[in-house]
């Protein structure tokens, strides 16, 4: 029996049954085309998280308070203590060797105001060197100067999506009062659409000198972050370290463990974050592969049905010269066709779904090729491991057997 | 002449749990090349074990099975295969055809079987049907259940007869048809033999066996009668004249 024999074989005996074979069909498409949307979810979320994590500066050490310890048993959540002061920036400043720069952030949400418009934005105290550090241009106007944080001048720099919502789409700011927790402030720049991340993103902050937001907005002398900007990327492991000896000694801290700080760098935020990402990937992925296999076993049902209704013409097949090779071979070769159309058509639906949802805003979802060729691989398996087992009980049918059968 | 089938004292004894039953009790007999042989019998009396064993398709409990100077109880399941498939040619008393697809690929399998390489396989096809009487290509893309119930058993001779093979066996043919048409294919059957074809037929009915040369007769698993079919050579030569 040569290959087109066993081709044309297949297509007939597949097409004469064009139902059962469509439904078997069905169970492989959903199962790949699932596995294919659902996978891509999981590493559009990866993707998305490591951009937007990126997005926030390169080479970036973020240092936060620890939690607050008061003299009972119950402590405060991480970042709520006020241990971080500017004291302690203006030492780091001084003392870093493998700081590029440095700068404070003291950020809290407060009502803003224009006119009859408010939201609630993310109000961050900074310093000049923020936009180098975070990566944060601007579309107008100008950042802080240093003049106006020893001034404590009441200027804001805005994102584009406050500007959108409080002033008017693409309207021009640059000049007009806003009020920040009901204090006047004059906007002197507008920061360029990073869009994207849904994670602190700097559409939605407004900037302020941090003398100001500390006598003004906060009341308080302390800060809510330090941001340092390694010299490079192989200097970020050492620049963490000198950041957080520095600081310890500061603090009079012996035991690191105990500090009330903490100091993190950018790829230890990715990491810990796409570990989440990468297990809700293979969590999808698992789902999607069981039902794969409930489609697997759908084919093998099938050929098992098929098997005991073609049993008369197994018979005759052997009795007009079919080796048990024929047969098992041609058995073989309609699942393996099943699935393999089945799949070709579930990475078709797949990869729309994926696009859909991704088109629509729903969700990001990523379809790489290595998530197809392992959807398709895995279905083909499937199909010669299902099929198997029925080839091999249509192959050894007696003739004899299989031409009594009743 | 050598004979094309020599069977000496064949046994077939059938095991159910714990009841043996002996279907055949031993027999012997040879058929030459040319002969149209008729085994006949009443229903229980072995003669489709008989067939089955001399199509290959079982093997006997004891005795010696030679085809063709082979001895077929000592060769294995592919080589048997190979026997079904160049050697020997079945027509069946029912589901013949294979029902999905068209009568010529129905022809064609025995020759996809044997390994015909397909540029081949018409001009053979077309030969095989015009040779079983289905001379009309109109038929040839039909299936099973546009023909005739005469015209489907002349489509598995065709098929029985496209490789070539050294005996056609047919069990009962015509048992599924009205007496007209059972004579059309007995006619072909006939006709097939008087070009030369080694023909075997099994039946129970002493009618249709009359076309035959010889006859056997079977009953409860031992021969009891081996004769030649005077009756049918007169006729045939009254025909030819």
């Amino acid at each position: 029996m040569i290959l087109a024999d066993l081709f044309s074989e297949t297509y007939s005996n597949l097409f004469g049954n064009k139902v059962r074979s469509g439904l078997t069909m069905l169970g492989i498409v959903i199962g790949i085309s699932s596995v294919i949307a659902l996978v891509g979810v999981g590493q559009g979320a990866t993707q998305q998280v490591t951009s937007s994590i990126t997005s926030l500066g390169s080479n970036l050490i973020m240092i936060s308070p620890g939690a607050s310890r008061n003299a009972g048993p119950v402590s405060g959540g991480a970042g709520s203590a006020t241990t971080l002061t500017m004291d302690d920036a203006e030492a780091l400043k001084e003392q870093m060797t493998y700081a590029k720069a440095i700068s404070t952030e003291l950020s809290r949400r407060y009502q803003v105001t224009y006119k009859g418009s408010n939201t609630n934005a993310q109000v961050i105290g900074t310093e000049t060197t923020y936009p180098t550090i975070r990566n944060v241009s601007l579309a107008s106007g100008s950042f802080i100067t240093d003049q106006q944080i020893q001034t404590y001048a009441k200027v804001a720099v805005i994102g584009p999506s406050i500007r959108d919502e409080l002033i008017g789409e693409n309207a021009d700011p640059i000049g007009l009062t806003i009020k920040i927790n009901k204090i006047q402030f004059k906007v002197i720049g507008v920061t360029a659409t990073k869009g994207g991340s849904e994670i602190n993103t700097s559409d939605n902050s407004i900037y302020v000198p941090i003398s100001t937001a500390q006598r003004f907005l906060a009341g308080k002398s302390s800060i809510s972050s330090i941001d340092i900007q390694a010299i490079d990327e192989k200097s970020v492991d050492a620049a963490q370290q000198e950041a957080t000896n520095i600081l310890l000694e500061r603090h009079d801290i012996s035991d690191a463990a105990s500090a009330d700080f903490r100091v993190q760098n950018q790829a230890d935020i990715v990491s810990s974050l796409t570990s989440t990402t990468s297990t809700l990937t293979l969590l999808l992925g698992a789902i999607a592969g069981i039902s794969l296999i409930v489609g697997g076993i759908g084919i093998m049902n099938m050929m098992l049905t098929t098997v005991t209704e073609r049993t008369k013409e197994i018979g005759l097949r052997k009795a007009i010269g079919a080796k048990s090779r024929d047969i098992s071979l041609q058995f073989l070769t309609e699942a393996t066709m099943i699935t393999f159309i089945g799949g070709l058509f579930g990475v078709l639906l797949g990869w729309a779904i994926a696009t859909i949802m991704t088109k629509t805003g729903l969700m990001t979802a990523m379809v790489t090729w290595p998530s197809v060729l392992l959807a398709f691989g895995v279905a083909a398996s499937v199909g010669i491991v299902f099929g198997f087992y029925p080839a091999q009980r249509a192959a050894k049918l007696r003739p004899i057997d299989a031409l009594k059968y009743e | 002449m050598k004979p094309i089938i020599a069977c000496a004292n064949i046994v077939k004894t059938f095991v159910n749990g714990d009841v043996k039953t002996t279907v055949l009790k031993g027999l012997s007999f040879t058929v030459f090349p040319g002969e149209f042989l008729a085994i006949t019998g009443p229903s229980g009396s072995g003669k489709s074990t008989l067939m089955h064993i001399l199509g290959v398709l079982d093997s006997p409990t004891s005795g010696q099975y030679q085809l063709e100077q082979n001895d077929v109880s000592k060769m294995t399941d592919n080589q048997l295969a190979e026997i079904r498939s160049k050697r020997i040619g079945f027509v069946f008393q029912a589901f013949n055809l294979l029902p999905r697809i068209s009568v010529l690929r129905n022809v064609e399998l025995p020759l996809m079987y044997a390994g015909v390489p397909r540029a081949k396989r018409p001009s053979i096809t077309h030969r095989a049907l015009q040779k079983a009487g289905i001379d009309d290509p109109t038929h040839y893309h039909k299936r099973s259940n546009q023909l005739s119930g005469g015209q489907i058993q002349r489509v598995a001779i065709a098929r029985a007869l496209v490789n070539d093979p050294a005996i056609l066996l047919a069990d009962e043919p015509t048992g599924n048809l009205d007496q007209k048409t059972g004579q059309v294919v007995l006619e072909t059957f006939q006709k097939l033999n008087d070009s030369g074809r080694t023909i075997i037929l099994i039946t129970h009915d002493q009618y249709v066996a009359e076309h035959a040369t010889r006859i056997i007769k079977l009953r409860d698993g031992c021969i009891i009668e081996d004769s030649a079919n005077k009756r049918s050579a007169e006729e045939r030569i009254k025909t030819r004249l």
